[in-house]
């Protein structure tokens, strides 16, 4: 049980302190409701560059990083399909210059030419190390266009290509900071060694001046229900085939999604999982596959991937995949797979909330999600799951004409 | 609004491990948290790279010790493992291998109960072994992709010279010869034989700890570990273009001291000036100035024998000699110009930082105290090392970047 407080300021911004005098360090995790998915289909990757954006400098304090590293903090940022994520951990005497500097970039950017040409530059080379530079770095490049067609889950945080990124303007940089770096779009979590007090007094001093902005409305395309089977294959030069197969799921607040997460631990995580001991022991199709989650928060993708042994075919080893999984609608699980994958979850649950950060990005999360309490209610959510709820999974989700099936062939 | 004052970091408060001294040098580590529900467990074995006589013998004996015993067949092994829902990661190290085991510590009894048996009668199954043969050389194809792994794997070969176990370049052959007997052989022969460190960290059990205490002190330990290997470096430039690769992998490196001289600390204070922060001069100069990669890293690592600063990053192919270039031109200013007090204040302030980090709970420091008994290193190390930073100004960072990196000749490699 993770114990905390949280508190709005009037602006908007929502706060949460989880203090802990165990440790000399402190986390401050800002999360903002802005990721790929709140991107022009003509602008993609947008998200993404702004975050490299945001330690370009502002106004008044051109150099971000230089104050994090002279307060001995170490920081970073993320961007996902929902979220963008910046964090700083430092050592807690140094807290409020963290502060400082979060609502410093909350308040407003210089957005300097240069290092809008910069950061386009960085982005493209991270573009070509991560995907386009790597084998099999283009996979999802070309399963989402494939399994959506309306929302814009349908590219990768990276974009769609590079020259969206490329073809940035200052000015669409400025309207999209305006649009979704609001306090009221964004969550603030402090974790670690603090006081609470005077924590909420220093959060009040500097992020409470912040004007309130109207975050821009969301509107995403719902994603029509899918009908027919999708199928792509490419070939490349790669030294071994694999194949991927997506299915459309629930979001993750979605009442069944625990019961689909443990649905792909039964069917894929660990030497004991059924893909493993039937496709990669018994039969043998694949060197090893796999299957989980993407974890989005609107109904996102389950994925099950494997790689293929050599001298089997993309259709053999496809149909092995086919009849397991209508082995498992029939046959469902029983108490005690379900119990083991049980397990499995509970031990990483608990292991994520060993270090500051990982707590604070979490309660972050589930905050944007509507509350951050619901951290705390996932292990009851997970308990709960039945054999009969991941059967009726397996069922609803693991359909023919709910695939996108990606034969990525070696040359 | 005004900056606010920043505050040198507290002192370094470390937790002393209990360590129960046993028979042969062997040593159970404890370190507790009673607040977790939670175990990291290392079992670590006094052998490690240097010691094996062919690539991947240890990581793949350790890989597949689990996956069998005399009373339980592979299923049954990974059956067991999956229900106690632990995580187990082997570990392959220069001078130690093992794994490390994160459970939940209700089933830490019932995981010893397996992992005894395995250290007993490991079997090494020889149709788990053919499927692991197969995942690994896939990988190792895969792998062979990457610019960045083979420009690592040059780098070894050229510095450490292809007949060194740190040097020696994996072939086909190698993964036919991962045989059962050969794993056995080498499990009941070498491996547990060794000397043997138990790191615990979390909330074990007290009659968890005297089991493993007690099987310890039953083992019989009489592996004779040869001295460690001298280098025999292979040239200095290694330069391979890929036709069709979009970036190209550098990597760099000099051989340094290692962690037990008396230079280390300002050593690796001056490579971190250099590369090893997101502010450091190379991060400045080749991402934030000049945009031609997305990340580029210097480091100092150590074994007990000796010290490699490393330097590396993957730029567009058609930046790299410039970048190759603009990593010389900083060292050439690190041995010739005084770094400024500011910058002195921000690396000491930034690493202190760094160790406060790696301190933060008892699973973190756990990873310290493994690395103080990996190196030799003497009591109240990381101590030292956090207060020595406080004592290093400019005239030291320039003395040290004059001795150890003006006028070496860098190992380079180009790939891609």
């Amino acid at each position: 049980m993770i114990e905390f407080e949280q508190f709005t300021l009037d602006n908007g911004l929502r706060v949460i302190l989880c203090p802990d005098q165990a440790t000399q360090m402190v986390t401050v995790n800002l999360m903002y409701d802005v990721g790929a998915r709140d991107e022009s289909p003509e602008r993609t990757g947008f998200a993404h560059l702004f975050e490299h954006l945001m330690f370009g400098g502002t106004p008044g304090i051109p150099d971000y990083d230089n104050y994090v590293e002279k307060a001995g903090g170490q920081n970073n940022a993320f961007t996902s399909n929902d979220l963008t994520n910046y964090y700083i951990s430092l050592p807690s005497a140094n807290l409020e210059t963290a502060l400082w500097l979060e609502a410093d970039r909350m308040a407003g950017l210089a957005f300097t030419e240069k290092s809008l040409d910069v950061q386009r530059k960085v982005v493209v080379e991270e573009f070509k190390q991560r995907y386009l530079n790597q084998p099999y770095g283009d996979v999802y490049l070309l399963m989402r266009p494939l399994a959506f067609k309306k929302h814009p889950y349908q590219w990768p945080t990276i974009g769609k290509n590079i020259q969206h990124v490329e073809e940035a303007s200052m000015q669409e940089v400025k309207d999209f900071f305006y649009a979704h770096y609001a306090p009221a779009n964004a969550v603030l979590c402090l974790s670690g060694g603090f006081n609470s007090e005077s924590a909420k007094a220093l959060v009040e001093h500097y992020f409470g001046p912040i004007p309130p902005r109207d975050p821009k409305p969301r509107f995403l395309p719902e994603e029509p229900k899918q009908d027919s089977q999708r199928r792509m294959r490419v070939e490349r030069d790669v030294p071994v085939s694999v194949l991927y197969m997506a299915f459309h799921m629930g979001g993750r607040l979605d009442p069944d999604y625990p019961a689909t997460d443990l649905l792909s631990d039964v069917l894929g995580n660990g030497e004991s999982s059924r893909l493993h001991k039937d496709l990669v022991q018994e039969k043998p199709l694949f060197s090893s596959i796999s299957a989980y989650v993407g974890g989005d928060r609107d109904p996102g993708l389950f994925y099950i991937a494997g790689k293929l042994n050599d001298g089997v075919d993309f259709e053999t080893a496809e149909a092995g995949i086919w009849e397991l999984i209508s082995n498992l609608q029939t046959q469902g699980v029983s108490e005690d797979e379900l119990k083991k994958v049980k397990n499995k979850y509970l031990t990483n649950f608990l292991f994520s909330q060993v270090k500051g950060l990982s707590k604070a990005i979490n309660l972050c999360y589930y905050s944007l999600l509507g509350d951050p309490n619901l951290l705390n209610e996932t292990q009851v959510w997970y308990e709960r799951v039945s054999p009969q709820d991941v059967q009726n999974m397996a069922a609803e989700i693991l359909r023919a004409e709910n695939v996108s099936v990606l034969e990525y062939a070696k040359k | 609004m005004q900056a606010p004052k920043i505050t040198d970091a507290s002192e370094l408060k470390l937790a002393t491990p209990e360590i129960h001294h046993l028979k042969s040098g062997q040593r159970l580590w404890v370190l507790r948290d009673p607040g977790l529900p939670l175990v990291k467990a290392q079992f670590l074995f006094h052998h490690g790279l240097v010691d094996q006589y062919m690539p991947m013998l240890n990581s793949s004996t350790w890989s597949n010790a689990f996956a069998g015993t005399k009373r339980h067949s592979t299923e049954d092994m990974a059956l067991k493992l999956d229900t106690m829902g632990l995580m187990m990661e082997e570990e392959s190290e220069v001078e130690s291998s093992g794994f490390t085991v994160n459970i939940h510590n209700d089933f830490f009894g019932e995981f010893l109960d397996l992992c005894f048996e395995v250290f007993d009668s490991a079997n090494f199954p020889e149709s788990e072994l053919q499927r692991y043969r197969e995942r690994r050389r896939q990988s190792f194809l895969i792998n062979s992709q990457k610019a960045s792994i083979v420009a690592s794997r040059s780098f070894s070969k050229a510095f450490y010279g292809g007949q060194h176990p740190l040097g020696i370049q994996v072939t086909p052959e190698h993964f036919d010869m991962l045989n059962q007997d050969r794993l056995k052989k080498h499990w009941e022969e070498e491996l547990t034989r060794a000397p043997l460190d138990v790191l615990v960290s979390g909330n074990p059990k007290e009659e968890d700890l005297d089991r493993i205490s007690t099987w310890m002190e039953g083992r019989q330990v009489d592996f004779q570990r040869k001295p460690f290997p001298e280098r025999n470096p292979e040239g200095s430039e290694i330069t391979q273009d890929w036709e069709k690769a979009m970036q190209s992998a550098l990597k760099i490196g000099l051989e340094m001291p290692g962690a037990n001289h008396p230079d280390y600390v300002g050593l690796k204070f001056t490579v971190q000036v250099l590369g090893g922060y997101f502010g450091s001069r190379l991060m400045k100069e080749l991402r934030e100035e000049k945009g031609y990669t997305y990340g580029v890293h210097a480091g100092l690592v150590s074994n007990s024998k000796l010290g490699v600063m490393t330097i590396r990053t993957e730029v567009g192919k058609e930046f790299r000699e410039e970048s190759l270039g603009i990593i010389e031109k900083e060292i050439e200013n690190l041995v010739a110009h005084p770094p400024l007090e500011d910058e002195i204040l921000k690396v000491r302030r930034y690493m202190q930082g760094q160790i406060l980090e790696a301190a933060d709970g008892v699973m973190s420091q756990q990873e310290l105290w493994k690395s103080a008994w990996q190196l030799g290193l003497p009591e109240g190390h990381f101590e030292n090392f956090y207060s020595k930073l406080n004592s290093l100004d400019t005239h030291q960072v320039l003395a040290l970047a004059n001795k150890y990196l003006k006028g070496r000749d860098l190992t380079k490699i180009i790939i891609g």
